[in-house]
């Protein structure tokens, strides 16, 4: 994200802050309305919070967290501000979500997301989880089995491509969009008589659709590139992608952490064909909890992680991997996962991937929560620090991996907590020969 | 086995560590009553006793009480309505023996038919409770443990923190000045004390504690992990779940575990398991540990043994303004027996304690265990003159047997009733105890929740409000 992003940024808090002045004042106004009669107020506990911690009355700094917690989290609405993919910058929008808890036991939700960027980027999701405990003997974790149907659809107008393989030149870059329609299901369960293992897979149904861009000052994806250097240029059929994953985590000694996820991806052209191909994935994370509770578990915001990814595809027979469905590093990637953080967004592009990315984030302040914390403490466990090293290689055939030539970069920054949660995160990272690049990342706001 | 004389206890050495659970709103005949038999001789209850509604109507206890459905509305359980239950007049002097006949009439007051009324005399079988009834039957029942003063909820909790409830036995929610508690007599003492709670705690209020962290942590995220890994302080007050919560926003739902009316008593059961095995499955913590279960009044639950005079803890009384219910009390009088059940692998099976207690018994014990020499460590007259319990711990070696809990409990997520379900009096001051606390407008707050669920959605909103870790 550029400094043009760090300024939008800016600009949609402001509006935000607006918007929420005007309803600040609506709801201070409708909150000194004389009331019909004495009957108890009987709407939603949320919306009535909402009004409580919003209301322009009483102690606005005691108010600030708690508003802006309900802004972002009531139910069954609340307002979400995060950005969509890099590049798009950050947006606003709304999610609507509705629980259905049965009686045995499971948790419906279901849940819908609209969100526009102000660099028109949009995205709107429905999604329907159901959770439901298994309580068999074959289950040793515990753990409990989840389904999600989903249906969404993006719209990313300005994308930005520098090639494929890992000696692309940062200059050279040209743009295109992209649109994605999806909807498939998903299903985890844990695996039988293995407490640290679950398992599962998805089905889902992927219509891309790539076109170059118009403006001044803009070079388009057409004009330098043809169907040869960026497969999947010419046509994008619909691909049925199927996937199984197993994911092996477990917390042992309470400090120590490993989660991996192991997954095997099939992306079946649902036209000629040509561009079918597989892929292997392989993530594996190990996080180290340093800091204790007296008297409690380990913090959890306070971490130091080590993770590698590993993600091979293979398209035989003379099909190829389209571009758009390959994996890059530099800056985030396409799902937001920071990697090569010096580095500008979707810097490299590649069929075959490497990274290693190590990590401390510590929360500056341990909550004080039944107490009454002072300004100092209230501001303090709202603040973390973050402390980044990546490390990465594209490659466009698996043998061209070389270790010795994986990029490099390192950094440091801020992060903003709400609750538990990380909801912003400002960084500056180096080291990658292309100068120094701001990070930033909204975390969603859920 | 009965004990009550002077043995000089055996694990004592060993003990590091209490753990109070402190439950909600059972008598003990409620609970027990119907466990007692020849072979485990507690004061139960013959299956005979009786009350007597408004119109002459005979109410028997019976063994048929369901896990919920059976209290709604709430039973009274204020100064007032104890008092009721006690004399049948509140108004009676309570240098008088009770009587104990007064819990259906009192049930009627709250707007019941006479014969519905006779629900309130309904108690549970054994096999109904088997994590409860097993571990008292395995370790330690103290069958005269009686609650700290006839009236409800917070003065007694208020006698479990500090033995005094400060002359107070109404459930107002502003509880900063009781001081000093154990919590920061240990403290001064250099001595570790946590309070762990699931959605809410009392204890928020206090002076003494509020604005130190050390003093409080989560029961899932620190509590369980302490047991795991040998790091409990020395004294932990363990809280329920005070309301059911529906959970999603990526967390799970949670039945109310207080088994306060109507909640689902088998979800205090699972809690009580969950506890015990906490600190069961790992050696080091079990064998350092003295495990507390005991309920902190009766609800408004039948029981039959009258309660015992005892000592004014600190000089304050309770005088009655005219505006509230509750008759002037002079802190002299116990309230209804409540369960309470003693767990230490030094005690062997089976014992049953008949001295009397209340709920400054657990701080006198923890005071004469924990800091022995040290001079004026009492908090009140009450914990001074209270009888401790340590020495239940006869055996000189651990026990290393399979302690069965029967068909155990399972925790279940709360069904639509349950978390539309009106919220109840206990509930509602501890919304309104998180809305003070917020600088909020209790009033205000009370007057928008309604259900268990809005209850529960505002006591955590506040908790992540706050930044907590849970």
């Amino acid at each position: 994200m550029d400094s043009v992003q760090g300024r939008a940024i800016w600009r949609l808090v402001v509006a935000i802050g607006a918007a929420g002045c005007v309803s600040i004042l609506a709801s201070a106004a409708q909150a000194q309305a004389p009331a019909a009669n004495n009957t108890p107020v009987t709407g939603t506990t949320d919306w009535d919070q909402w009004k409580s911690n919003c209301a322009l009355f009483g102690d606005l700094k005691k108010k600030f967290i708690p508003c802006a917690t309900s802004t972002f989290r009531s139910r069954p609405f609340h307002f979400v501000a995060q950005s969509i993919v890099p590049g798009s910058a950050v947006g606003g929008g709304g999610r609507y979500s509705q629980d259905f808890n049965e009686n045995n036991g499971s948790q419906n939700t279901l849940q819908a997301t609209s969100l526009i960027t102000i660099r028109k980027f949009w995205y709107a999701e429905l999604k329907f989880t159901t959770i439901r405990a298994i309580t068999a003997d074959w289950n040793k974790s515990g753990e409990s089995l989840a389904l999600t149907g989903y249906a969404r659809n993006r719209s990313l107008p300005v994308m930005t491509f520098y090639g494929l393989g890992p000696n692309t030149n940062v200059n050279n870059s040209v743009k295109f969009s992209q649109r994605d329609t999806s909807a498939g299901v998903e299903l985890t369960t844990p695996f039988p008589e293995i407490s640290w293992l679950s398992a599962g897979g998805k089905v889902e149904g992927l219509w891309p659709n790539v076109a170059g861009v118009t403006g001044t000052n803009v070079v388009s994806i057409q004009q330098v590139y043809t169907e040869q250097t960026a497969p999947g240029l010419a046509t994008q059929p619909p691909f049925a992608h199927e996937q199984i994953f197993f994911r092996p985590h477990k917390r042992f000694l309470e400090r120590y952490e490993v989660n991996y996820n192991l997954a095997y991806n099939l992306y079946q052209d649902a036209s000629t064909g040509h561009y079918s191909f597989r892929r292997f994935e392989g993530n594996f994370e190990h996080r180290f909890y340093p800091e204790k509770k007296k008297h409690g578990g380990v913090i959890a915001q306070n971490y130091f992680s080590v993770a590698w990814r590993y993600s091979v595809s293979t398209a035989t027979g003379g099909s190829a991997v389209p571009f758009y469905l390959q994996e890059t590093i530099g800056g985030s990637d396409i799902d937001n996962q920071p990697s090569l953080r010096a580095f500008k967004d979707y810097r490299f592009r590649g069929p075959n991937l490497l990274t290693v990315k190590a990590e401390y984030d510590r929360k500056m302040c341990e909550a004080c929560e039944p107490c009454k914390p002072g300004i100092i403490r209230t501001v303090c466990t709202h603040l973390g620090l973050l402390l980044a090293y990546d490390a990465g290689q594209v490659a466009l055939h698996r043998s061209d991996f070389d270790i010795s030539q994986m990029h490099q970069s390192f950094g440091g920054g801020v992060s903003i907590y709400l609750g538990k949660d990380v909801i912003f995160r400002m960084a500056v990272a180096l080291g990658g020969g292309e100068g120094t690049h701001p990070y930033f990342n909204v975390g969603n706001f859920i | 086995m009965a004990v009550g004389g002077t043995m000089p206890p055996a694990g004592l050495d060993n003990l590091k560590h209490i753990v109070v659970l402190m439950m909600e709103n059972r008598s003990f005949d409620h609970m027990l009553g119907f466990a007692a038999s020849a072979d485990w001789a507690i004061d139960g209850i013959s299956g005979s006793e009786t009350n007597t509604d408004s119109v002459g109507g005979i109410a028997q206890v019976s063994n048929d009480a369901n896990y919920a459905g059976d209290l709604t509305p709430d039973p009274g359980h204020s100064g007032f309505d104890t008092l009721t239950q006690l004399y049948g007049d509140p108004f009676t002097p309570v240098a008088k023996n009770p009587v104990m006949t007064g819990f259906v009439r009192s049930y009627e007051g709250k707007g019941l038919a006479s014969q519905d009324a006779h629900r309130i005399m309904k108690c549970f079988s054994a096999q109904k409770l088997p994590v409860l009834t097993s571990l008292a039957q395995q370790f330690c029942i103290c069958d005269r443990w009686f609650s700290s003063i006839p009236g409800p909820t917070f003065p007694n909790r208020a006698y479990m923190h500090a033995a005094t409830s400060i002359g107070r036995v109404d459930m107002g929610i502003d509880w900063r000045d009781l001081t000093p508690t154990i919590y920061e007599r240990l403290a001064e003492n250099k001595l570790d004390s946590v309070i762990y709670y699931h959605d809410s705690t009392m204890a928020s209020t206090f002076n003494g504690l509020a604005g130190n962290p050390d003093f409080f942590g989560s029961f899932d995220d620190d509590f369980l992990p302490a047991c795991a890994d040998n790091d409990l302080p020395t004294y932990s007050f363990l809280e329920p779940r005070f309301a059911n919560s529906p959970g999603g926003n990526g967390e799970p739902a949670f039945s109310a575990s207080d088994q306060h009316p109507d909640h689902n008593v088998r979800e205090g059961e699972a809690l009580i398991q969950t506890t015990f095995k906490a600190i069961w499955s790992n050696p080091k913590v079990r064998n350092s540990t003295l495990l507390v279960v005991v309920y902190d009044e009766h609800g408004g639950t039948y029981d039959h043994v009258p309660p015992p005079t005892t000592i004014n803890p600190d000089g304050k009384t309770w005088i009655n303004d005219g505006v509230s219910q509750d008759p002037s009390f002079d802190f002299t009088r116990l309230g209804v027996r409540v369960p309470a059940v003693l767990i230490s692998p030094y005690i062997p099976p089976g014992v049953i304690d008949h001295r009397v207690y209340d709920h400054s018994s657990i701080i006198a014990t923890a005071l004469k265990l924990f800091l022995p020499n040290v001079a004026g460590v009492n908090l009140t007259l009450r914990d001074k003159n209270a009888n401790t319990f340590e020495d239940n711990l006869t055996l000189q070696q651990p026990r290393t047997d399979n302690i069965d809990l029967g068909a155990g409990a399972k925790s279940e997520a709360p069904t639509a009733a349950e978390l539309n379900q009106p919220i109840n009096d206990h509930l509602k001051m501890l919304v309104r105890q998180a809305a003070m606390m917020a600088g909020d407008d209790p009033d205000k707050v009370i007057q928008s929740i309604t259900t268990e669920a809005q209850a529960s959605a505002y006591l955590q909103s506040h908790a992540r409000a706050a930044g907590a870790n849970h």
